[in-house]
């Protein structure tokens, strides 16, 4: 009989179970996660699973990018972040295929087995980079505070461009669809679960600056040439509330 | 007056410049610094009108002693006149630039005094960037025409990126909109630069790199009677003269009354927009200026776009079968772009492709399927003719363009959002 799975909604977890599915040979019915609130990553975290889970986790891990790819791996990581209805399904589904063919799995483009989890890593390497520049700090006294409310839970992919970008700046980005938040001290980083973040208040200079550069964005459109139509696909209304110049 | 009033007026002067680009630098933090720069180019806004703001675009100052018609600097305007020190704008540089609104710092300006007292300037701002905050993220400076070479490689060691516009496109147009400057004023420095670039990448041990993202120039369109075959000509010249990274084509906006000047046309954005796809063919398609004009048709068609209309002048090249075509042949394919033609190539390793496997390589059929056959099959029923082909190409999207007259007297044709996202990532 086909077994339906559950897991605790990690990355970490996840593996877990597709290493006992790969053990088991059986396809499975369903993988579901037992929270329904969003999924986690623990590879920024202190936290530690059980260590059977983590042994099964870095098996797997190394099980994908050796007898598949990295990009194999990569694409993983992604499709996973893109917390899609039945993603689960979509990489056993992906993963068993490229056990079968190796690396050609990422030229399959074609194959429905795989497209699923192709165009999810897609959607969130997109949405990731977007990000990048879409995401607005406020000075909170010393610690540069941002929010976002991207599709997909993109912190982990977002995490690294910061790190190197802001130095020994501290920041925190704040994730308020997943109530997640990624905490750097100027060297080392962290998502934490949170449920509210209070901070100290706004340095003196915020709002100065913060006035600047809307009066200054306002500025730079040629008005003969509006067209709020293309802007709208360039920079969709759902991210505007988080977005210094649009607020 | 106060910075922030400054910036209003320093970044209103500057808008109309087009050049955004960030891209072209790869750059991991300074110990201690802040800032990195993304090959990829980051796009932190867009404003009302579509485009994109990366940097930080703002002139030192618009004071200026120059009058070149199409300006709104000109000194003969009447307009308000502001000028940064050099630490207000580094100030309000890296005040930006930490709350991530921009990418970095694109500086222009009008000339003050002379080219190298005004350049002078514009390095001490970078320079308090550069040393005092160790800012080591994206910095774009406008070179002076008639700069000296010492002040230019001053500049070059700080810069990832320097530019010195043509703004247009021949010697007879500089002399009539912009008698105070030379040609040679604006070819000399390009030149130079060329060299030091050059230089600095052969030089393995030399520790800051010349302009690493290298250099630019911006043409404007429109504002006399050039060609797009001058034009397009003019830019492969600078590109494999010049070395040239990215021309940019900006089309003429009407700002000042004066005689010189010619009457608004109809769809100056249109024209931009062609010269853009075209450019696009240029660097990555491996198009020569004279394939894609020439004497009979010196400019380009407003209903195909470069490519479909040189492949409708050259139906005996097509139609094209996508499991056997090698790379170069596939990127002349009207609809198939650069990542179209590398998903191709990539699929067809695993398996012969079909027509129906197209579509789900994410390969937009539009106006791919009459130029191409996929296991010997064609992608549409009809006769493979350049009369059947370009009506049908003309008849697939009705409104290919919007008119916007609503915000002008004249009607504006504007490029379909979809077209417009073609000239940005340059999938033709
Ligand atoms: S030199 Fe530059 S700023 Fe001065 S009028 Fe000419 S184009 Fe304008």
């Amino acid at each position: 009989m086909q077994k339906s799975y559950v897991y605790d909604g990690t990355f970490e977890g996840y593996l877990t179970v597709l290493y006992d599915i790969f053990k088991s040979g059986d396809e499975p019915a369903s993988i579901c996660r037992t929270d329904t609130g969003s999924a986690t990553l623990n590879l920024f975290s202190d936290e530690r699973h059980t260590a059977a889970e983590e042994k099964k986790y870095m098996l797997m891990k190394k099980a994908i990018i050796e007898k598949i790819s990295a990009e194999t791996f990569e694409n993983t990581v992604h499709a996973f972040l893109s917390e899609m209805p039945d993603i689960e399904m979509h990489i056993y589904r992906y993963i068993n295929t490229g056990r079968e063919k190796g690396n050609d799995v990422n030229k399959l483009l074609a194959d429905d087995n795989v497209i699923p989890v192709l165009r999810a890593a897609q959607r969130v390497k997109h949405e990731g980079h977007r990000m990048l520049g879409f995401v607005r700090f406020a000075d909170a006294g010393g610690i540069y505070y941002a929010k976002i409310n991207p599709d997909a839970n993109i912190l982990p992919v977002i995490i690294p461009h910061f790190r190197t970008r802001f130095g020994s700046q501290k920041w925190i980005i704040h994730d308020v669809v997943r109530n997640l938040a990624a905490f750097y001290d100027g060297g080392k980083c962290a998502i934490k679960p949170v449920e509210s973040l209070e901070l100290n208040g706004a340095a003196d200079d915020e709002t100065k600056y913060a006035d600047m550069w809307k009066a200054y964005f306002k500025a730079m459109e040629i008005k003969s040439r509006h067209n709020s139509k293309l802007q709208q696909q360039l920079i969709p209304k759902k991210y505007r509330g988080n977005i210094t110049e649009f607020r | 007056m106060e910075p922030a009033e400054k910036l209003l007026i320093l970044g209103e002067s500057a808008k109309y410049d087009v050049s955004c680009s960030s891209s072209g630098t790869d750059r991991a933090g300074i110990k201690g610094g802040i800032g990195s720069a993304a090959k990829a180019g980051i796009c932190h806004t867009f404003t009302a009108d579509g485009r994109c703001i990366s940097l930080l675009k703002v002139l030192l100052t618009n004071n200026c002693i120059y009058d070149c018609a199409y300006c709104i600097n000109r000194k003969s305007n009447d307009i308000k006149r502001a000028a940064f020190t050099p630490q207000e704008l580094a100030d309000i540089t890296i005040n930006f630039y930490k709350r991530n609104y921009i990418e970095g710092l694109f500086l222009s300006s009008g000339v003050v005094k002379n080219a190298d007292f005004t350049m002078e300037l514009m390095v001490r701002a970078v320079r308090i960037l550069r040393q005092d905050h160790l800012f080591n993220g994206y910095i774009h400076i406008k070179a002076i025409p008639g700069a000296s070479q010492e002040v230019l490689d001053e500049a070059g060691l700080l810069a990832d990126r320097l530019s010195i516009n043509m703004e247009l496109p021949s010697d007879s147009g500089l002399k009539l909109l912009a008698p105070d400057k030379k040609m040679a004023d604006i070819t000399a420095p390009m030149g130079h630069i060329k060299e030091k670039i050059i230089e600095s990448k052969a030089d393995k041990f030399s520790r800051k790199s010349f302009a690493p993202a290298g250099q630019s120039t911006q043409l404007i369109v429109g504002a006399t009677g050039d060609t797009d075959k001058q034009i397009i000509s003019l830019s492969e010249n600078m590109y494999t003269g010049m070395n040239l990274k990215r021309v940019y084509y900006s089309s003429y906006i009407h700002v000042n009354n004066d005689s010189r000047l010619p009457v608004p046309v109809n769809s100056p954005l249109l024209r931009e927009h062609r010269l853009y796809q075209a450019d696009w063919l240029l660097r990555f398609y491996k198009f020569k200026a004279d394939e894609l004009l020439d004497e009979e048709h010196p400019n380009f068609d407003t209903r195909f776009d470069p490519k479909a209309a040189w492949a409708l002048r050259h139906m005996e090249q097509f139609p094209v079968e996508i499991n056997t075509a090698d790379y170069e042949k596939l990127l002349r394919v009207p609809g198939i772009g650069v990542r179209s033609a590398q998903r191709i190539i990539k699929a067809r390793r695993a398996c012969a492709i079909g027509v129906d496997d197209l579509k789900k390589l994410g390969i937009v059929m539009k106006r791919a399927r009459f130029f191409i056959t996929a296991k010997g099959k064609s992608a549409f029923e009809g006769r493979f003719s350049g009369r059947v082909i370009s009506a049908r190409l003309l008849d697939a999207p009705k409104q290919r363009y919007e008119q916007l007259s609503l915000f002008k007297p004249e009607a504006v044709l504007l490029p379909a959002p979809e077209d417009t996202l073609k000239s940005i990532t340059g999938e033709l």
